[in-house]
């Protein structure tokens, strides 16, 4: 009897848990895939500006392929292993555009030297929605870890 | 006038001493017009937006670059 309530208990948490996790993953989709489009407007220009190595452009454009296929993956499976890529892809973007804001990090390998010492409308948009993504997708995974399977 | 497009300085052949310049940015990132050597001028130009300034009146070649991109360069010609 306990075994039972407590089972139909676990059960009516975890389907009112639903349409929260539904809802997060849409907004981690959303703000990756933001933070892909920005990206891949710009890559052209970064091309140019940052030609040593892979390229900027190229390193944009795998930044929004990457960011994508997370999206793709949360809205998709909705898994811990989805919303860990998506935290990870979400923390590495975010942490590359504020480093090469603020820090003159030299050429790294096939990397080249893309410091931009200015915030403008485009790059502001793109930190938030990684932002975003990083917190959402933590916040998801945490909760999925505590709904009972 | 001056066009950026793609990161690149779309230069006229030249510009009259003192003559008013119209720089206009087709990027979605800032870029400055900034004199290379004993800083004539220093203009930022916003992403999509078009400004103005007033040429050197000393006539020569100037060269241009973008501070916050340093591969962007080009040659402004006043005479």
């Amino acid at each position: 009897m306990t075994l039972r309530g407590t089972a139909l208990s676990d059960g009516r948490h975890s389907a009112d848990r639903r349409p929260v996790m539904l809802v997060l993953r849409i907004l981690i989709a959303v703000s990756l895939v933001v933070s892909a489009v920005i990206h891949f407007q710009l890559a052209a220009g970064f091309q140019q500006a940052a030609p040593a190595g892979i390229g900027g452009g190229n390193l944009f454009r795998i930044q929004g392929a990457v960011a994508v296929l997370a999206a793709l993956y949360v809205l998709v499976r909705g898994t811990q292993p989805s919303f860990l890529l998506a935290a990870g892809v979400a923390l590495a973007s975010l942490v590359a555009v504020i480093a090469y804001r603020y820090i003159q990090i030299p050429a790294i390998g096939p990397i080249p030297s893309m410091y931009e010492p200015v915030w403008y409308t485009a790059k502001t948009i793109t930190a938030v929605a990684e932002g975003l993504a990083l917190i959402l997708a933590l916040a998801a995974y945490t909760l999925h870890r505590k709904s009972p399977r | 006038m001056i066009t950026i497009a793609d990161f690149e300085y779309q230069m006229p052949e030249s510009i009259a001493p003192g003559a008013e310049v119209t720089i206009i940015n087709e990027d979605s990132a800032p870029h400055t017009v900034t004199a290379g050597g004993d800083g004539e001028f220093d203009v930022e130009v916003g992403a999509g937006e078009t400004v103005s300034f007033t040429a050197p009146e000393e006539a020569g070649e100037y060269e241009v670059i973008c501070t916050y991109h340093p591969e962007m360069s080009g040659t402004l010609v006043i005479g």
